[in-house]
């Protein structure tokens, strides 16, 4: 069983790509700061008493179905919402495409910098990539995240997914080809 | 490049975004993991569960878990409502007792009465005693 320090040094060691992967599900900041605390709480209240190392597909099962929730209870929001304010139609909510450049933000103080041009180019690129994975089909964006950024094996994706491990390699892959075909369109080469 | 070398290199920049979040996402962040920790089970707390209970307890805990924990349960469950009970009939005997009470002196009071008894069926003086009471 873990200890307390241990869960706080796992809590402080997932937290930020926990966040940054619920905001490339979500796109809302605060949408998605809330889904990591509901995350994190779930896992404090509940799995408190399992191993260090089972804590990593724990927590990354739980993340995906506080997501999961939440797209289901913005459905049902939608759909009262459609259904009792008819006079009123949604204009930002679905139907409109999400533009990289809203959520570019630019350094904080890196003008002075001398390579600031290089790190202006890397944050675009990162812009750019992080974009790129908004636009992935659900399934291909959490297989990916899952198997190459959060360094889960193939058998702990498919069982935080739910599904096969056939279908978390082809989910990678195609994920894979996705992101390299759209980058070199835009002029990146990794 | 192979794809797998493709995925890392797309996050090697992502980790490279993580690290950039905002000092208010941080906070929120870590205020978070606070309150995630503040909600751990008390045992938790740097003791293993098992650990945290001693043998005599772990026996004490598992001799108990059959019949009398169950008995004690229903027995804290129905004692309120036995309470309520009894403090029901209680008090309608009581109120049986008070009326009963009342009634035999009104009994009572109209047999030592010097006005004859026929006198209180009588209608003009049920209108006198009405009357003399204003």
């Amino acid at each position: 069983m873990a200890t307390r320090q241990e869960i706080s040094d796992f809590l402080a060691s997932v937290e930020r790509k926990a966040y940054k992967q619920a905001l490339f599900a979500v796109r809302d900041d605060e949408a998605a700061l809330d889904i990591v605390q509901d995350a994190m709480l779930k896992l404090a209240e509940k799995y408190a008493d399992k191993p260090l190392g089972e804590l990593a597909p724990l927590f990354q099962r739980i993340l995906q179905n506080v997501i999961h929730d939440h797209f289901r209870r913005q459905k049902v929001r939608n759909l009262w919402t459609t259904l009792l304010s008819s006079l009123s139609p949604d204009r930002d909510e679905d139907g409109s495409e999400h533009d990289p450049l809203e959520t570019f933000h630019p350094g904080e103080n890196n003008e002075t910098a001398e390579n600031s041009a290089n790190i202006v180019e890397q944050n675009q690129i990162l812009r750019i990539i992080e974009a790129e994975i908004q636009q992935l089909p659900t399934r291909q964006r959490e297989a990916f995240i899952m198997r190459y950024w959060q360094d889960m094996d193939v058998a702990e994706t498919a069982a935080a997914m739910g599904c096969s491990e056939g279908s978390v390699k082809t989910h990678c892959s195609r994920a894979t080809h996705a992101l390299a075909t759209a980058l070199r369109a835009r002029g990146i080469t990794l | 490049m192979t794809e797998s070398d493709q995925a890392k290199s797309i996050c090697r920049h992502l980790d490279q975004g993580a690290e950039q979040v905002s000092f208010r996402i941080q906070s929120r962040l870590e205020e978070a993991r606070r309150r995630a920790l503040r909600s751990l089970p008390p045992v938790s707390a740097g003791v293993p569960f098992a650990a945290a209970l001693s043998p005599v307890q772990v026996q004490t805990s598992s001799s108990t878990s059959g019949r009398t924990p169950f008995w004690w349960r229903l027995g804290l469950t129905a004692a309120p409502a036995l309470l309520v009970l009894v403090g029901l009939v209680v008090g309608d005997a009581m109120q049986q007792d008070r009326s009963a009470e009342e009634l035999a002196e009104v009994d009572s009071a109209l047999l030592t009465d010097e006005v004859p008894l026929v006198a209180y069926a009588d209608h003009g003086f049920g209108v006198y005693l009405k009357n003399t009471r204003r």
